[in-house]
């Protein structure tokens, strides 16, 4: 219900987005209450660290708060927030390649980050081997989407999780609507062969058609 | 039916993305061409596989943004600008109050002056003739060349002058040079002198010293080599002496020998009655 709310007060935050491009400080403050929570899975589904997608999260607000005042078309703010989003993202991973540097926890997920997430996560009234288990197989698939070329991941971070339509993905990614359209076919595909190189079959994910 | 999707189209098909001829279009080809329907259902089963990524929770951070300050209509450039040509203006306006300007355009010239025109009068001469002018020329250069002539001969003056000094200071210098090159000359002599004669008194005594210990020597090597002298021919007459007494003795038993041998000759001639036994 919370959820449902929540994208209502972002599809309808039309005038709030018209006071921030004001300037009014409260207005924006609420722009990042609204959509911290969508930035932030964004820039984690992108590098699976949390770490990463705190900052671009971080640096996505506060570019939105110095730019919003560009902003032509209060109708636009989607697509706007998330092209800055995916510049925040490239910009990290230009810094990770050329850094060359893994954080440890990449090798050894830690007992405490484990727990953490177990406290985080909302299930803990749950059974517990059932949340590990589809806690392992989030992590899985996940890596499955790591796997996947910069410009397919976007497409279908911005897809599946985002809820964007094409045209908007187009407009977020600069692109036509029918080169999104193919990076999101060819990124299913690839998709699709690393599942079944990680042997994760229709009965792993209990799929039924 | 020729009708074949692209990648695009099939993806707008998966979601809903098309209008309803369309959609109708795609389903009834995709009826008939079941491994592009497969490829399909592998992409829905790709799509349905990522909904199994979990959300992550998240707060939001506290972010505080700074009240935007607006700019001040006295920093606009445009009104600064024009404010600046008009301090220059009211500058410009006293300052020629207080000096009093003077602008004057003539002859294509733009003059601005401030205090007043500066008096630039000059005396009037009367112009010269033709011969004045040759006249003052000419007293011009008599007095030039009387002028130089002088100059040349107190330069000439001042050269001899400087020759005669030097010429007199380097007689001073080659007598004394002289005089103390012929005093050095005279110890230099005795010097060498006297030092010839320690050298040669030093080589008579080593000659000496060395003469007496050179002839003891030889007179020792010579005792020796009489003594050995001495001793070899004693042995050579050592020897001389036995080979002669040896070949006396060998001499000896010949002539027994054959002394012997003409006896037994003489005793076989005569007979057996005799038989004399010699013995030596």
């Amino acid at each position: 219900m919370a959820e449902t709310l929540l994208q209502i007060a972002m599809m309808h935050s039309d005038s709030l987005i018209a006071r921030a491009r004001e300037g009014d400080p409260n207005a924006q403050g609420k722009l990042v209450q609204l959509w911290y929570k969508r930035i932030y899975n964004f820039g984690y589904k992108f590098f699976f660290d949390h770490d990463l997608a705190m900052e671009v999260a971080q640096k996505t607000f506060i570019n939105m708060h110095r730019n919003i005042a560009a902003l032509q078309e209060t109708t636009r703010f989607r697509p706007w927030l998330y092209t800055i989003a995916v510049n925040c993202c490239r910009e990290e991973l230009r810094k990770r390649k050329a850094n060359r540097a893994v954080p440890l926890d990449h090798y050894q997920p830690g007992v405490a980050e484990e727990s953490y997430r177990w406290e985080a996560s909302g299930h803990r009234h749950e059974n517990p081997e059932r949340v590990l288990r589809q806690t392992e197989l989030s992590d899985l698939l996940q890596q499955c989407l790591l796997e996947l070329p910069e410009e397919q991941r976007e497409v279908v971070i911005m897809k599946e999780y985002e809820g964007l339509k094409f045209r908007e993905i187009a407009e977020t990614l600069n692109i036509s609507e029918n080169t999104a359209k193919s990076r999101m076919y060819y990124g299913l595909d690839a998709l699709k062969k690393i599942l079944e190189k990680k042997s994760i079959t229709k009965e792993t994910i209990g799929y039924e058609l | 039916m020729n009708y074949k999707p692209d990648e695009a189209t099939l993806m707008a098909y998966l979601y809903g993305e098309l209008d309803a001829p369309e959609m109708e279009k795609v389903r009834v080809y995709l009826e008939h061409h079941p491994a592009q329907a497969a490829a399909l259902k592998d992409a829905q089963f790709a799509r349905s596989a990522l909904q199994h990524v979990r959300e992550q929770e998240v707060i939001a951070p506290p972010i505080i943004f700074d009240q935007p300050q607006r700019p001040s209509r006295w920093l606009n450039g445009t009104l600064k600008t024009v404010l600046g040509i008009a301090a220059s203006f009211v500058i410009m306006l006293v300052a020629a109050k207080l000096l009093g300007p003077d602008i004057k355009v003539a002859d294509g010239e733009l003059r601005i002056s401030f205090g007043g025109p500066v008096s630039q009068d000059l005396p009037k001469v009367a112009p010269l003739s033709r011969d004045e002018v040759q006249t003052l020329i000419k007293q011009s250069l008599a007095a030039n060349n009387e002028t130089l002539q002088t100059g040349w001969r107190a330069e000439q003056e001042k050269l001899q002058s400087l020759v005669r000094n030097t010429a007199k200071w380097n007689d001073e210098k080659m007598t004394k040079l002289l005089a103390s090159t012929g005093q050095a000359s005279t110890d230099q002599i005795e010097g060498f002198v006297a030092t010839l004669q320690k050298e040669n008194l030093k080589m008579m005594q080593d000659y000496l010293s060395l003469t007496t210990t050179d002839q003891k020597k030889y007179m020792e090597g010579l005792l020796v080599d009489f003594s050995k002298y001495l001793q070899e021919q004693r042995n050579q007459d050592l020897n001389a002496l036995s080979a002669r007494l040896a070949n006396l003795e060998k001499n000896n038993n010949q002539f027994r020998e054959e002394t012997g041998q003409i006896l037994a000759t003489i005793l076989t001639a005569s007979g057996p009655t005799t038989k004399k036994q010699v013995n030596y």
